[in-house]
């Protein structure tokens, strides 16, 4: 009999020398400009911008994290899921179509740029600077132990999880260094894809291989854990509070604050762009939480008893698919996992390179733009080790680390809104909101247990308390100059393409 | 001013975000009709955002 490593490597060997091709040329053909290296020249257009995005925003914690989801809590998993990425398609079209309007007038790369920029603020460009690098550092390791699992499982324990998330951490590193936001996006076309092929596999694998069909799949998951299958799911974790935690840190965080969705709105070439990649979002993101539903929670019923549910998926395909084809879905899944390692990579290490080291540290000096490429380059190496070493310790369920992860961009959604909506927004009530905001997320996370508040998680405590800090504090502090409001309404209301 | 064909399509988008929470409240069977609920729903949603992006693409009116 053949060894299951035998089947999978090779197949992971082409899918890897296919990205690491795409980094090279997008290396060769690249300018080596600031605009050119994170955000693709804003050349990006809707077929591809719409890729980028949705792959961006399946990741590890789609393929595998989520599996755990529905594995332990059932079915309330779509709810909060579909419902939350439809929120956030919609949220991102509002939102989005602005700051491209206004990113392509007043030439804005990164998030700190805009809230700099609007809130007259270098203090404002920091603190966005340093929670996104602090916020995407977990989410980078999420990505490696989900590149760890995968190889794990797939290969029956050839490769263990360390060497696994290791290989995981260099090919995601060398395309990403290489080739800048191009390559990322180019890869995510691909990797779309992949990820969106290897999910019907899964579905149908699961639904028609492991059971005669979906139905006495349900018929089985009824027997084992009827819970699954009702809300608010068997430890009672789907509570109408938690849905809505869900709704609002996954579309005002990971779908729009976060530096690595913000920045595709100054990507993408055109308005039509940015439409077709927000509202059609759900095509791709909410048929995928249909199929993951399905194949997980009647996963349960096949392996009861996992002692780590992230692994399910790639366990349920070796045990009922061929071989080949389970090995493909694993590469589909290295496909999600790198779709959005790469995009953290470029998002953090713009918010080091061009805000923290070109606009404050190095302040009124003038930096080359191939200067702040290279610093680029090197901090990208940086995080990605930093995200590698927090991986090989392996902490908790991989969905919960990235929702704390993501829940630090929902914690600027009152400072983005109200500088979008609100004329009596101030610098003050900004700053103020976005750091209140943060620290009450990390207490609650720390001293609460499961980091729960009044039904809520963690980040929208601190999401609520950014709100309420925001309004107040405008209100009691110097409004901005209204030429100074004008000028960036006028620019948000008026198409540029 | 938005056409009514935005307002409806934003409508029913209103209508699924808080259909989703429906099962919260009402009791349903430990069987498929929770996952089916929830489909339908899903379904209803990805058609609402995508006429929507229709309208805002392709029809003047919706475009600003």
């Amino acid at each position: 009999m053949i060894p299951l490593w035998a089947i999978s490597i090779p197949i992971f060997i082409i899918y890897f020398v296919i990205v690491l091709w795409i980094g090279y040329w997008a290396y060769k053909r690249g300018k080596r400009t600031v605009e050119d290296y994170y955000i693709a020249g804003r050349e990006t257009g809707p077929l591809f911008l719409f890729f980028t995005y949705v792959a961006t925003f399946v990741s590890a914690f789609g393929f595998l994290g989520l599996a755990g989801m529905y594995y332990t809590h059932g079915v309330g998993m779509i709810a909060a899921g579909s419902g939350s990425v439809i929120l956030a398609g919609l949220l991102g079209y509002f939102i989005g179509t602005r700051l491209h309007r206004i990113g392509k007038k007043f030439g804005h790369i990164t998030p700190s740029d805009y809230f700099a920029d609007y809130y007259q603020s270098d203090l404002m460009r920091a603190i966005y600077a340093i929670a996104g690098v602090m916020f995407i550092i977990p989410y980078i390791a999420l990505q490696y132990m989900g590149g760890g699992y995968l190889f794990e499982v797939s290969t029956g324990g050839a490769v263990p999880f360390h060497i696994g998330a290791t290989i995981t951490f260099a090919v995601a590193a060398i395309y990403s260094i290489l080739g800048g936001l191009r390559a990322v996006i180019i890869t995510d076309f691909i990797q779309g894809v992949m990820m969106y092929l290897g999910f019907f596999i899964a579905f149908f694998a699961v639904g028609f291989l492991a059971y005669p069909n979906p139905a006495a799949g349900f018929a089985a998951v009824a027997s084992v854990k009827p819970e699954l299958l009702t809300v608010p799911g068997p430890l009672l974790f789907w509570t109408p509070m938690m849905i809505l935690s869900y709704y609002l840190m996954n579309s005002f965080g990971h779908g729009v604050g976060m530096p690595y969705s913000w920045m595709r709105f100054y990507a993408a070439k055109n308005e039509k762009a940015v439409k077709t990649a927000l509202l059609l979002s759900p095509l791709f993101t909410c048929l995928l939480q249909y199929m993951l539903g399905g194949f997980n929670i009647i996963g349960r019923s096949i392996f009861p008893d996992l002692t780590s549910p992230d692994t399910l998926l790639p366990r349920i395909l070796f045990a009922f698919a061929p071989a080949a084809l389970a090995a493909f879905v694993c590469a589909a899944g290295f496909a999600a996992l790198m779709s959005s390692v790469d995009s953290f990579f470029a998002a953090a290490t713009s918010l080091i390179s061009l805000d923290l080291y070109g606009k404050l540290l190095k302040r009124g000096a003038k930096v080359d733009e191939k200067t702040l490429v290279r610093v680029g380059m090197i901090f990208i190496g940086i995080i990605m080790l930093l995200g590698l070493v927090i991986a090989w310790s392996r902490p908790g369920l991989l969905v919960m680390l990235g929702i704390l992860a993501f829940s630090g961009g929902a914690q600027f959604a009152p400072a983005l809104i109200g500088s979008l909506f609100w004329k009596r927004g101030t610098k003050v009530g900004a700053i103020l909101s976005s750091i209140s905001g943060i620290a009450t997320m990390l207490t609650v996370q720390s001293l609460m247990p499961g980091g729960i508040l009044g039904g809520f998680n963690a980040g929208t405590v601190g999401f609520f308390v950014a709100w309420a800090v925001y309004i107040v504090a405008s209100l009691l502090s110097k409004p901005l100059p209204d030429s100074h409001i004008e000028k960036f309404r006028k620019a948000a209301e008026t198409p540029v393409d | 001013m938005t056409s009514p064909k935005i307002l409806l399509v934003n409508l029913i988008i209103l209508i699924t975000l808080i259909a989703f929470f429906v099962p919260s409240f009402v009791k349903f069977p430990a069987d498929a009709s929770t996952f089916i609920y929830y489909q339908i729903w899903s379904a209803i949603g990805i058609l609402a955002m995508t006429a929507y992006w229709w309208m805002v693409t392709h029809e003047k009116e919706g475009s600003k």
